[in-house]
């Protein structure tokens, strides 16, 4: 093995440029790769983690998945089928929240938070801006979700500080042109008017929360929706946020209302991202195809160019196997080599897609590129680059293996 | 016992028209003995020397070395025998380029694996002296002159310390005196150290000092 991997490595040497195109090659494959990978799924996981700290882990509404069924639609399943029905009017709101959240509190690890959502209009200094006004109950609130981190000015406990206090994201006071103190004029759809003080500020990096949602008291919000001791969402963390679709599912079971977590109420983005991701790999798998033919290329032509030499191993008594060791080693030496240097290429891609500042806004406010670093993306890269250069190196050395030695001495005589 | 034996030895290329290129081969040779095929050219005299070095497979009758028939060992068992008890030697050295000759006369040596790699390159050297290119042995082939680098391609072909020594036209690219140095030791492994060595060629000079000749005409061993 060690006489043919010597053969194979001087077999490349003695083809430096051809050798070093095809190890470049396989370089870059390897390079772009490991650096997509690592930004892909350093944007990925930002996005996640913005994601997970901004929205609910799990969230109950007020709304049910489906339509209700009628009872005779239940008893008689399929054989019955009613039309024109006038639903009967309820009360929007969850209903025995309090001891569905006393109940939620006895699970170990769950932490749980009534909320109040509503559509506001917020005016000040003549500007109009629709926002999503949510009433929290702060201390169980800063339990459930980021908001104290977030809080860019003020704290959340703020809300305690002033009669009618509101908390709104940065975007969203700056839209109003608003600052800390100022009154700000709130009205609902259910037509009441409030003046809440602008008591805190909040930034989660998300721009719809950010530039669209305000805090206030769960009481005030229930006055400004006139939906006294009504709450319509019940927000809860897991300490483990892949165990939250099942918790919500498992909730949902039991209780009815439309839960969600917050993997389900983002699916639609993260099946984009998914997508995004194939057609990554699906670039990247290219790049590194387009590598394996170079390898194809230079083992075809060393395997031509060498046809003299495998004449005189087999003569000597190297038998096939021999010479297709030796040109699938000069293909997996150059997938080897290749990807040694791919790693450096990527890690340094990586540095500089690391390095470049900009601001973007866009779903998830940006300040640069989000890398991750992680030795599977080297270690897949390198798996795939090698695999597609033994592959490209097996089809012209099993051909130089079958060669038979007298009809090239007989050629060269 | 023959060191070596074709017995009704055929080989017909297949094809649309079949070319029949050596037909119904008897011969036999010994331990010691040094022998010339001659015969014009397209006669069959290296089929037949590479039917006789396992190189080719006849499509009838049997080559036995030792006695020892060959014919149904498969690819990988006639190479081991290739490696381990014959010698080959073309008109074109055929030395690799990217090795100096020391290494390439060391690569039937490393390839059989009973010497460590140490001796086998003094193995290897030691046999570059006997043929006079003791001090070119660190020399690529394209830095030899063509006798050179053919008495290089002779010292590859006893590496393993072959029974049989076969060459196709050793001399057809080397000038008279060089041609003459190879059969200075081919004559020298038969005589003085008991190897066969079996020669084609179509120099009658060169043929005479062979002490067994065999013509070949139109693929047959033509009786004198």
């Amino acid at each position: 093995m060690a006489l043919n991997l010597e053969i194979a490595l001087k077999h490349l040497r003695s083809r430096v440029r051809q050798s070093v195109v095809a190890v470049l090659g396989v370089a870059t494959g390897v390079g772009f790769s490991v650096a997509m990978a690592a930004l892909m799924q350093g944007s990925l996981l930002d996005f996640q983690q913005k994601l997970i700290d901004a929205s609910p882990h799990v969230l109950i509404k007020d709304e049910y998945r489906d339509p209700p069924l009628q009872p005779a639609e239940r008893a008689f399943a399929g054989a019955v089928a009613l039309d024109g029905l006038k639903p009967k009017e309820e009360l929007r709101g969850i209903k025995r929240a309090k001891s569905l959240i006393a109940g939620l509190d006895t699970v170990p690890g769950l932490s749980a938070a009534p909320l109040l959502e509503g559509q506001v209009v917020i005016r000040f200094g003549g500007k109009d801006v629709a926002a999503t006004l949510s009433g929290i109950d702060p201390e169980r609130h800063i339990r459930v979700s980021q908001l104290a981190d977030d809080m860019s000015t003020g704290t959340v406990t703020n809300l305690y500080a002033a009669a009618n206090g509101v908390i709104a994201g940065d975007g969203l006071a700056r839209k109003l042109g608003a600052r800390i103190g100022n009154l700000l004029i709130v009205s609902s759809p259910a037509g009441v008017v409030l003046r809440m003080k602008l008591v805190g500020l909040f930034h989660t990096g998300v721009v719809a929360i950010d530039d669209a949602r305000a805090y206030a008291l769960l009481k005030k919000a229930q006055v400004l929706q006139d939906r006294p001791n009504v709450i319509n969402r019940v927000r809860i963390a897991v300490p483990d946020i892949h165990q939250a679709r099942g918790l919500a599912r498992r909730l949902e079971e039991r209780i009815g209302y439309l839960t969600e977590s917050w993997d389900e109420a983002n699916e639609d983005i993260l099946n984009a991202l998914q997508v995004r991701n194939v057609i990554m790999y699906v670039v990247v798998g290219a790049i590194l195809l387009v590598a394996g033919f170079g390898i194809f290329n230079i083992v075809s032509t060393i395997t031509y160019e060498k046809a003299h030499d495998i004449a005189i191993l087999k003569s000597l008594g190297f038998r096939e196997s021999d010479v297709r060791s030796i040109f699938v080693t000069e293909g997996l030496a150059t997938g080897v080599g290749g990807s040694v240097l791919g790693w450096g290429l990527g890690f340094t891609l990586c540095k500089i897609l690391e390095s470049i500042e900009f601001n973007a806004k866009w779903a998830i406010e940006m300040e640069g590129l989000p890398i991750y670093y992680d030795p599977l993306q080297y270690g897949i890269a390198t798996a795939i680059a090698v695999t597609s250069a033994g592959v490209a190196a097996f089809l012209p050395a099993r051909r130089a293996a079958r060669l038979n030695p007298v009809d090239i001495i007989r050629g060269a005589a | 016992m023959s060191m070596l034996q074709a017995e009704g030895v055929s080989r017909v290329l297949e094809g649309e028209v079949p070319v029949t290129l050596v037909r119904d081969i008897d011969v036999t040779f010994e331990a010691g003995e040094f022998c010339a095929i001659t015969g014009p050219s397209g006669s069959g005299k290296s089929s037949l020397l590479y039917l006789l070095g396992l190189l080719d497979v006849p499509t009838e009758g049997r080559i036995s070395i030792e006695d020892a028939a060959t014919s149904s060992l498969p690819s990988d068992a006639l190479a081991d025998v290739r490696l381990g008890k014959l010698g080959f030697v073309f008109q074109f050295h055929f030395l690799l380029q990217e090795f100096t000759i020391r290494e390439n006369v060391a690569l039937p040596i490393r390839k059989l694996g009973r010497l460590a790699e140490p001796t086998a390159l003094a193995r290897a050297e030691s046999l570059l002296e006997e043929l006079g290119l003791g001090d070119k042995t660190r020399k690529y082939p394209h830095q030899l002159s063509g006798g050179e680098r053919q008495r290089a391609a002779v010292a590859r072909a006893l590496a393993n310390d072959p029974l049989i020594v076969l060459a196709d036209e050793p001399t057809g690219n080397l000038d008279r005196r060089n041609g003459s140095i190879v059969f200075d030791i081919f004559e020298r492994l038969a005589k003085e150290q008991g190897r066969t060595v079996i020669t084609v060629t179509h120099d009658p000079s060169l043929a005479a000092r062979a002490g067994r000749r065999i013509t070949l005409v139109d693929g047959r061993i033509q009786e004198p």
